[in-house]
């Protein structure tokens, strides 16, 4: 028990728990099945990012060129799907193609060069965007190809009919639980998701320990690379529209909800379900407002709010408990008092 | 495995014609070295003397100049790389120590399997067993789940070395190990090394401590400025000698006699000072030319009462009193007022701006006070302050502008002793201010001290290292869990009686 | 030191080729005998500025002159400052410009007019400095219309809500103000339900706050959507929900993006102009300045329309309902 209180996610979940109770008891059409069932398909795109994210925050980087990455995924995705044909999977293997390669330019310069991951997304960031609107010259694609319409309505299960249609879970909620799944798994039993862990704790230690750093960091760009045009794909599902410009911008967001979801921008310290709990707490919020009737010009406000009270009650949690550790060590001295007032005495 | 290993009398590891050069400057002049199987070596020298180097060369993380030969258990074996280093059975624990802050206990001890199982999948339930194999050999426990970060020191060292035991290893290498530790733990530290000699792991300490290390060493080599200065078995060296060979000087301890005028009110004065789990029934007082030691095992409530003294941790009950006056100290920043300095006992984290220059260090206390009539910055006066202490504190730098990094462990306890010096204090509270750093910048920084007391500043030294109190303060207070037990004269008294009561009713 | 050295120098570089959009900007060959007549747009690499364009290439290929379009990656009012100033040193004859910010570039137009270059401006028919401004449309009947179009699908009663790109985009808002004015005494029985929503330029964030309207407020029975995203992204919801139809959706689209919403019915009604007439309008009148013609009299752009002269605007009435009948004809 006293564990769980020492979990991050146990305070997000606490938070979002709060949050639907006083949602709720605004408006009771919050805490529906069918709600929970349409921000899980909405955010599912963030969520799909935010995993990557959370792998390059692990390992002590951070990445600003994902959005980029993302749309040039999506977009050449669906332009070889128009031309050459093809079916979902072959969308899905182009795609994750263009995105880890893209992403593997990351993790090399960062590398190979030591250049600020900061900087160097920065620049790929511009430079992947630039080239795609020099390219495409901000043509927007609005005729998909029909896989992509027909997939987009792939649901499983069917919860009831309402106003005369039926929802169920969506298959980009399938696709992002599938890949929550995957990363975890990476994570916690694999080698590779461990040594993602001891760079991000503390890269000279890791190299001593015989771990590559540099496959590691190559690993974890192309990862989110390959995260970002899942993720784009997914978004071309939701919106049946491609544009260069529409996921450009959302970068903050997303690192926000990994950090919420008690990711360390310091690296080493993460795990995949808090980057769910961390999404799931943001999609609350910003669904809750329109819900709760409160008008558009407040929704940065909370948001922010939202942001600094959970992530600094969580560090403040964690000072407070480190602090008070030191002193556990001093008191590990047993029945101090009684020891020492016989030795005076004596 | 055994039958391979020769007796106890055969090299591990021999050594030749070890030349290696840094930019211009010889860090290693033709050295020679070797360690037999099984024993317990001890690599002495000063900072600077070239034994980081001849350790880098022996764990492969660096390379020797042509000529070497190198042979480890009767082969050579030629260029050594980090890899090679590894699979001959040479571990190697930094002074850093290497581990995951981030990570569990149990983790951090089975990632060297980690890294070298052939599997990608990590298996929890083998991760346990190895960890608690680990432990069982040289018989310590730790929780498990533990995150390193939260660790004490001394928790940390041992999950260090239960981490390297995971491999087969033969020569186990610890870079200055005992810095960070109390008399106990290293008593501890030194009862599992001589265990490991009787698995037939040899040991090689990196260290300028003295006397822990001549407990246990059968053989001691001594580096002076890149060149072996000799090897020499450990029953023919005392304090003295090593001391000489290392520095190539005798430092002679001065003790630190004086009658401090007590016609005036004490700078600082104690009264039943208690806090809650710290410490209780605090009474002293400390007057101006006069330097207390205070000494106790970690743990006894030494630190802690400096904090409180500080404002850092403010107390539950008693009075505190600065010139006979009763004040309350809940702040920093009162403290500083009523004129209290406080030099912390990690000093490359609490003391300095590892990455500023050495006098932006030195006056960031001061610059308050330096400001011009329209509340800028008075730059000469601030550089007139800076060489002024740079000077007085013969701090060595190429130029006030280097960062603070760039200096010897010596210099750089001395940055922080001149940026707390400037702010002209009454009282000055030294937290271990010799821990890690080699005899002559000790003695430097001991005659500063004293220095300082001789103008009539009141200082208290809180030190693990018992020589360290007795020599440079007047008088030496004992603490034992959380209470002083014991007020020594430094002149009536010796080492043993007060190693006695620091040590008494232990736990 | 030698290697932060390196990065800084590195740095610089990158810095520097970030700073010169221009070098990299398409530019005609300079021919003396032709007007240099350049078009700056808010932002470039969007279909309704890649639209605007095509009418100053029309205008190139009729009109005889060297007619271009340029404009920042993203709606920067600073660097479309530093595009005008390089014009000016460029020596160009005329400048068309749609100001990201008024006030930030009238020093810039002075400087412009004082060096004899001709500075005409678009959907900024307030802003000084200037020597002409051409409107495509009068916002105060392009609101009355937008809400003309709402009450012909969900009727004179009911509740609504209202979507714009931004809270700080100004067209968007000068509509709805004059929208929800003119609701207020000609439709007072209309219910706008919460607040204008910022989310027009977001397609997935449009269908999401589309979705926990119909969840907030059951009876919505209309949505008015500025920022071409706002109405597709409601129409999907309501495809979704298997609404289509049910909820009336009016608004500023793309109508090749739009064609597929009105034809299944989950789009009600679009309102636009072309961004093309506004391209070539304003190399138009540029030429025509150049020639010595005189503005105020003009009654009629070829090609586009009758005009009508107020004061230095230039009004040309070209607002269009899109329909799912035309919604294919317009070419964007």
């Amino acid at each position: 028990m006293r564990k769980l209180f020492q979990r991050h996610e146990t305070y997000v979940l606490v938070i979002i728990l709060l949050f639907s109770v006083i949602i709720t008891s605004v408006n009771h059409n919050f805490l529906t099945l069918e709600n929970a069932l349409d921000l899980l398909k909405s955010y599912s795109f963030t969520g799909i990012m935010a995993i990557g994210v959370l792998f390059v925050l692990i390992s002590g980087g951070i990445d600003i060129s994902f959005a980029a990455v993302a749309t040039i995924a999506e977009y050449v995705t669906v332009l070889i799907v128009l031309r050459i044909g093809g079916s979902m999977i072959t969308a899905f293997a182009f795609a994750v193609l263009i995105g880890a390669a893209l992403g593997a330019v990351n993790g090399l310069l960062i590398y190979r060069f030591k250049i600020p991951p900061i900087i160097t997304t920065i620049a790929t960031m511009n430079v992947y965007y630039g080239l795609l609107i020099v390219i495409t010259r901000g043509k927007w694609i609005y005729a998909l190809p029909d896989c992509f319409r027909s997939f987009a309505e792939i649901r499983v299960g069917s919860f009831g009919v309402q106003d005369g249609s039926a929802f169920g879970v969506s298959v980009v909620t399938i696709i992002w639980f599938l890949l929550l799944i995957a990363a975890a798994v990476l994570l916690r039993y694999t080698r590779l998701g461990r040594s993602i862990y001891a760079v991000g704790g503390d890269k000279i230690s890791a190299e001593r320990v015989g771990f590559r750093v540099g496959r590691v960091q190559v690993f974890v760009y192309a990862f989110m690379g390959t995260m970002a045009a899942i993720a784009g794909i997914v978004q071309a599902l939701l919106v049946q529209t491609v544009a260069p410009n529409s996921i450009v911008g959302k970068e903050l967001d997303v690192i926000a909800a990994v950090v919420l979801g008690g990711a360390s921008l310091a690296g080493g310290v993460g795990t995949v379900f808090g980057t769910f709990l961390g999404v799931m707490l943001l999609a609350i919020v910003q669904n809750g407002m329109t819900l709760m009737k409160v008008s558009a010009v407040w929704y940065d406000v909370f948001v922010g709010l939202v942001v600094i009270l959970s992530v600094g009650f969580s560090s403040y949690k964690q000072k407070k408990q480190q602090s008070s550790s030191k002193i556990d060590i001093r008191e590990s001295a047993p029945s101090a008092g009684v020891s020492a007032d016989t030795l005076q005495e004596s | 495995m055994k039958s391979k290993r020769g007796s106890m009398d055969t090299l591990f590891l021999s050594m030749r014609h070890i030349n290696k050069q840094y930019t211009g400057v010889k860090a290693l002049d033709d050295v020679e070295f070797s360690i037999r199987e099984g024993e317990i070596h001890c690599l002495a020298g000063t900072n600077g003397s070239g034994k980081s180097t001849l350790v880098k060369i022996i764990s492969g993380v660096e390379q020797p100049e042509a000529g070497a030969q190198i042979e480890i258990a009767g082969e050579p074996a030629g260029q050594l790389n980090s890899m090679d280093s590894i699979r001959h059975g040479i571990e190697v624990i930094y002074q850093d120590l290497s581990l995951f802050p981030n990570l569990s206990v149990q983790e951090n001890i089975a990632m060297s399997e980690l890294v070298s199982s052939k599997t990608q999948w990590v298996s929890w339930k083998k991760a346990h067993t190895i960890a608690v194999e680990a432990m069982d050999k040289i018989g310590v426990s730790i929780p498990l789940d533990q995150t390193v970060s939260r660790l004490s020191m001394a928790d940390r060292q041992l999950v260090a070395i239960c981490r390297a035991l995971t491999k087969d290893v033969r020569l186990l290498i610890m870079d200055e190990p005992t810095t960070a530790l109390t008399k106990k733990e290293v008593d501890a530290l030194l009862s599992v090394v001589v265990d490991l000699k009787k698995k037939g792991i040899a040991t090689l300490f990196i260290s300028h401590k003295l006397n822990e290390v001549m407990q246990v060493a059968e053989r001691v080599t001594v580096l002076r400025d890149g060149v072996k200065i000799g090897c020499y078995p450990s029953s023919e060296l005392d304090d003295k000698k090593i001391e000489y060979y290392m520095t190539g000087t005798t430092t002679v301890y001065t003790p630190y006699h004086v009658m401090p005028d007590t016609s005036g009110a004490p700078v600082l004065e104690l009264d039943g000072l208690s806090k809650e789990g710290n410490f209780k029934d605090i009474s002293m007082s400390v007057y101006p030319g006069e330097i207390v030691g205070i000494t106790g095992l970690l743990g006894s409530g030494r630190t802690e009462l400096a904090l409180s003294i500080f404002g850092l941790n403010p107390p539950d009950e008693g009075t505190m009193r600065i010139d006979g006056e009763p004040v309350v100290i809940d702040t920093v920043k009162q403290a500083v007022s009523h004129g209290i300095a406080y030099v912390p006992e990690n000093r490359l984290v609490e003391g300095l701006v590892l990455d500023q220059s050495v006098g932006k260090n030195v006056v960031m206390t001061v610059l308050d006070r330096m400001l011009t009539a329209s509340k800028c910055i008075d730059v000469q006066q601030v550089d007139r302050s800076i060489a002024r202490w740079v000077r007085e504190l013969k701090i060595k730098v190429p130029s006030v502008d280097s960062a603070v990094k760039t200096l010897s462990g010596g210099n750089q306890q001395r940055v922080v002793l001149a940026k707390w010096i400037a702010t002209e204090p009454k009282l000055f509270i030294l937290d271990n201010p010799t821990v890690g750093i080699d005899i002559a910048a000790k003695t430097s920084i001991h005659e500063v001290i004293k220095h300082l007391a001789a103008e009539g500043v009141g200082v208290i030294i809180i030190s693990d290292e018992i020589a360290e109190v007795l020599y440079t303060c007047n008088r030496v207070l004992v603490m034992n869990r959380g209470r002083i037990l014991k007020q020594f004269i430094s002149s009536e008294a010796n080492e043993e009686e007060i190693q006695r009561y620091i040590e008494s009713h232990a736990v | 030191m030698q290697r932060s050295m390196k990065y800084g120098v590195l740095m610089m570089l990158v810095l520097a080729l970030c700073c010169t959009p221009s070098l990299f900007a398409q530019g005609s060959q300079d021919t003396a005998d032709e007007y240099e007549i350049v078009t700056v747009v808010k932002i470039t690499g969007i279909p309704w500025f890649n639209r605007l364009e095509e009418g100053v290439m029309q205008a190139e290929k009729e009109l005889g002159i060297n007619a271009y379009q340029i404009g920042p990656a993203d709606a920067d009012p600073a660097q479309q400052v530093k595009m005008v100033e390089d014009l000016i040193s460029k020596g160009v004859d005329a400048i068309c410009i749609t100001p990201n910010d008024a006030t930030a570039l009238e020093p810039v137009f002075k400087k412009a007019r004082d060096n004899g270059i001709l500075i005409l401006t678009h959907e900024s028919p307030d802003q000084s400095g200037k020597d002409v401004d051409i409107e495509l449309i009068d916002n105060v009947a392009f609101a009355k219309r937008t809400w003309d179009m709402l009450v012909e699908g969900m009727g004179t009663s009911g509740q609504y809500a209202v979507f714009v790109g931004g809270l700080t985009v100004p067209l968007h808002n000068v509509w709805v103000d004059e929208g929800l004015k003119y609701a207020q005494e000609t439709y007072p029985d209309l219910d706008l339900v919460t607040s204008r929503i910022p989310c027009g330029e977001d397609q997935e964030l449009s269908k999401q706050k589309t979705l926990e309207l119909l969840k907030t407020y059951p009876d919505l029975k209309g949505i008015v959507g500025f920022g071409s995203l706002g109405p597709p992204g409601a129409a999907q919801a309501l495809k979704e929900k298997g609404k289509a139809g049910a909820v009336t959706v009016v608004g500023t689209v793309i109508p090749g993006h739009a064609a597929p919403y009105l034809k299944d019915g989950s789009m009600t009604k679009g309102i636009l102009w072309d961004p093309k007439d506004a391209g070539y309008s304003l190399s138009w009148v540029a030429k025509y300045m150049l020639d010595g013609g005189d503005f105020t009299t003009l009654t009629s752009i070829p090609g586009v329309g009758e005009v009508s002269v107020v004061g230095d605007v230039i009004k040309v009435n070209a607002m269009m309902d899109i329909t799912k009948e035309n919604a294919d004809s317009f070419g964007f």
